[in-house]
Formats: structure tokens, C-alpha cells, sequence
């Protein structure tokens, strides 16, 4: 045989096996959708069976967070830092009064009195879980505490956070909205009481 | 376009990296670096497309990416100088980029964007061979002087600054020794692939006609090879090209 009748044999093949591919590709891409929608239709009838499944699925799936600040603990004691540690050596300053010590009970957690539009700030670090509308809360911040606990922050304007941000003590996360705002401790969803809070601090 | 697209390749331990960072809630710090990895190595595609070389691979690693160029080793030292500084520049473009644009941004993002990206330029200009800082001081080094000398010279510098790399970070963190390990493997394929390597220096200046404007009269051995030079052999008076040298050294057994 010629060399020429070789590259002519490998063209070929090459050519043979561009069709393959796409063959292969809308295969898979079927058995994708066809696996999801298993999935799907399992879930669905999981949650038509009993009511306690569908509490459940709603649960895990829609309510509850990822214990984010948990399993990062565990694994920085196990390996060490994930990503390059970035540590911001800047500290804010504010000009007004903040009295922790004025406050009164307020449904699940307290009212804290505030100047109006006095900046807000942690009063530990972790990572944000949720922004939004609470009701009798107004405009919340909860915030996943490193020490377990979560902050959940009321009456809060001009917010200064996104979403899934890791924040560190004392930094500040938006202003009152009037001259009060709302605080709740929670740890393992148990409430927590804010005097023997402030006292372990 | 369509083309590099489908070099680019992310490798299996990025996922993982990925997985995990979103279990720890720092999705935002990892897609900040991806990107940023990602436009260091859109500044390297650019100029390889405006020399004309060709691209093999982009391959996308947790810490950074890796672009292997497939062109002849004689070409131009000053376009491997550009290209290997095209990616730092690129970041220098985008942290401008992001200043200017400083009140569209939240303020911890900013902190984020701008460190990670001050600390992606300065992890590649630590002179260890596969990064970028390594590939500048080979080339100054190929100028000045030949190309076995310079290989085993740099060699030396990034054995040298991986140890002091080690010495910094020693601290025990699972990322750290993934570096290093990535590092130490690209050393020991640099120590073994030097033989190949020479072997297709010489050859490419056997098979073809290279325009070089320097030429060094006085060469004694063939182990004295300088890039982007035309070299002429001295013996008992006569001038021998280095064709014919090269010729008789590769078919010496």
C-alpha cells in the first residue's frame, strides 16, 4: 500500500467519527433527562405518600440552610484553609452612641434600642444566609454565626452585604431604620436568652 | 474562537475544589478566582493568536491555569518574553477596570477582587519553572547565555525559591501541599525532559533556515548554543558551519 491510501483510510475513520460523536452526545444527553425526570417523579410521589414526607422535603429542601460555618470548621481542622485567608485589618469607626444593654422582649428575641440610622454591626463573624421581608421583622439579615449560633438582625435599612458573604466581628451590615432594632439568637433552632449571651461575652 | 473553546479543559480536581468550597459557603471566593485564572490566560491566548504559534491545551487547575503552546523552540526570545508577560498584564487591565468601576460593587466583594487578584500576580511571579516569573528569567537568561547553560541555571533558581516557597508555607494546609506537589512534579519533568529537549533544539537548527541578525564567530562546542544566534565553528583556520557540526553530533553513534 501507498502512504497516500493510508492518510486516505484515516481521513475516513476521522470523518466516520465526527457522526459517532453526535450520536454519542444525543444519547447521553437523553439519558440525562430521562434519569432527572426519574428523579423528579420518585420525589414527587415520596411526598404524595404521607404528610410527614412532604414536611420533611420542605424542610431540608426549602427552609433549612447548609450548616456552611460547620463543615468549614471541620474541614480547616482536618486540612486547613480552603481558600487563600484574607483578613481585613481595617476597623470602622462610628461617631454614635450603641447601647446594648437598653432593651426590652420583643416575640422570639428582643428589641434593642438604637439611634435612628445608626450603623449595625456583627456581633460575631460568619456568613450570610438570608436577606429579605420577615413578618413583624421588617427588612432581616440572618447571618450563620462561627460559633454556631444564628443572628437573625430586624428593621434594618441600606443594607451593605450580599448573600453568601463571609464577614467578620464588627463589621457593619446596614442601618437602623428606626430607633430600635430586632435581634434573635437561635442555636440548633432552640432560642437563645440575650442576657446569658451578653454575660458568656 | 470555536477552536479554543474546545481546548480549554478543566481537570477533575478543580470539580472537586468546587464541590467543597460550596459545602463551606465560599462559592463566591472560588468563582472570583476561576475568573480571574480565566482572564490570565485569555491575555496568554491573545498574543500566541497574534504571533500565529499554535495552543494545545488551556487546562484549568483549583489555583490557576496552564497553557501548553506548540511552537519551535529557535523562535523569537523577545515574543516568549511578551507572551509570558501578556497574563500579568491582563490582570494589571482588569484591576484598573475595577477600580474605575468601584461604586458598582459591594464593598467586601471589591476587598475580595482586588487581594485575590494581587495575590494571583504575585504567586506567578515566583521564579519556580512552570510559572510565569520562571519563564522571564529563562528567557533573559537564553540571551545572555547558552541554552544548556541557561536550562541548568534556572533549573537551580527554581529548586532554590521552590525550597524558600516551602519555608514560607510550610503551615499545615491541604491547598499548599497540592501546590508544592504540582510544583516538584513539573521540576522533575523539566529534569527529564532537558535530553529531549536538546535533542530538538538542534535538530529544528538542522532542518531549517532560521534569519538571525546576531552571529558569533568563535564557538568551540556545541554545548555553547545560543538562541536566535548563527553560529560559526573555528578550526585550524577554517570556519565551519554549524550544519555540519550539528549533523556529525546527532549521528555520532
Amino acid at each position: 500500500m501507498n502512504i497516500d491510501d493510508y492518510t486516505k483510510i484515516s481521513h475516513k475513520r476521522y470523518s466516520s467519527n465526527d457522526d459517532n460523536n453526535k450520536i454519542k452526545y444525543l444519547k447521553h444527553l437523553i439519558t440525562r433527562i430521562l434519569i432527572s425526570l426519574i428523579l423528579i417523579i420518585c420525589i414527587a410521589t415520596y411526598i404524595k405518600i404521607d404528610d410527614d414526607n412532604s414536611s420533611l422535603v420542605d424542610k431540608y429542601l426549602f427552609k433549612d440552610n447548609l450548616k456552611f460555618t460547620k463543615i468549614n470548621k471541620w474541614y480547616q481542622d482536618k486540612f486547613g484553609n480552603i481558600v487563600p485567608n484574607i483578613k481585613d485589618n481595617s476597623l470602622y469607626v462610628f461617631s454614635n452612641n450603641i447601647k446594648e444593654n437598653e432593651y426590652t422582649t420583643y416575640k422570639d428575641g428582643v428589641k434593642i434600642n438604637y439611634q435612628k440610622n445608626s450603623p449595625v454591626t456583627l456581633l460575631n463573624g460568619g456568613i450570610v444566609i438570608f436577606i429579605g421581608e420577615k413578618e413583624g421583622y421588617n427588612n432581616t439579615i440572618i447571618v450563620q454565626g462561627n460559633d454556631g449560633i444564628d443572628y437573625t438582625y430586624g428593621n434594618i435599612t441600606n443594607v451593605s452585604v450580599n448573600l453568601y458573604d463571609y464577614i467578620e466581628k464588627d463589621t457593619l451590615i446596614g442601618e437602623a431604620l428606626d430607633n430600635y432594632i430586632y435581634l434573635i439568637l437561635e442555636k440548633d433552632g432552640q432560642i437563645m436568652n440575650y442576657e446569658e449571651y451578653l454575660k458568656k461575652n | 474562537m470555536k477552536n479554543i473553546l474546545k481546548k480549554i479543559k478543566i481537570s477533575n480536581y478543580t470539580y472537586i475544589f468546587i464541590i467543597i468550597c460550596a459545602l463551606c459557603g465560599y462559592i463566591k471566593n472560588i468563582s472570583i478566582i476561576l475568573c480571574i485564572c480565566l482572564i490570565h490566560e485569555f491575555g496568554h491566548i491573545i498574543t500566541i493568536k497574534l504571533f500565529k504559534y499554535e495552543i494545545d491545551k488551556v487546562e484549568i487547575l483549583p489555583f490557576g491555569g496552564y497553557t501548553t503552546i506548540n511552537k519551535r523552540i529557535n523562535s523569537s526570545i523577545n515574543k516568549d518574553i511578551l507572551i509570558a508577560l501578556s497574563g500579568i498584564f491582563m490582570q494589571l487591565i482588569l484591576s484598573f477596570i475595577i477600580y474605575i468601576s468601584k461604586n458598582h460593587f459591594n464593598q467586601i466583594t471589591y476587598n475580595l477582587i482586588i487581594k485575590y487578584n494581587f495575590i494571583i500576580i504575585i504567586f506567578n511571579l515566583i521564579p519556580i519553572i512552570p510559572l510565569d516569573g520562571n519563564k522571564i528569567i529563562h528567557h533573559f537568561l537564553e540571551k545572555l547565555f547558552s541554552y544548556h547553560l541557561s536550562y541548568q541555571l534556572n533549573l537551580i533558581i527554581s529548586i532554590i525559591s521552590l525550597l524558600i516557597f516551602t519555608y514560607i508555607n510550610y503551615k499545615y494546609h491541604f491547598d499548599n501541599y497540592f501546590i508544592i506537589s504540582f510544583l516538584v512534579y513539573k521540576i522533575i519533568m523539566a529534569f527529564k525532559n532537558y535530553k529531549y529537549l536538546e535533542n530538538r533544539f538542534l535538530l529544528e537548527r538542522y532542518l531549517y533556515n532560521f534569519n538571525y541578525n546576531k552571529i558569533e564567530n568563535n564557538t568551540k562546542n556545541i554545548k555553547s548554543l545560543k538562541k536566535n544566534v548563527l553560529h560559526y565553528f573555528k578550526e585550524n583556520n577554517h570556519y565551519i558551519k554549524e550544519k555540519k557540526k550539528i549533523a556529525e553530533y546527532l549521528y555520532r553513534f
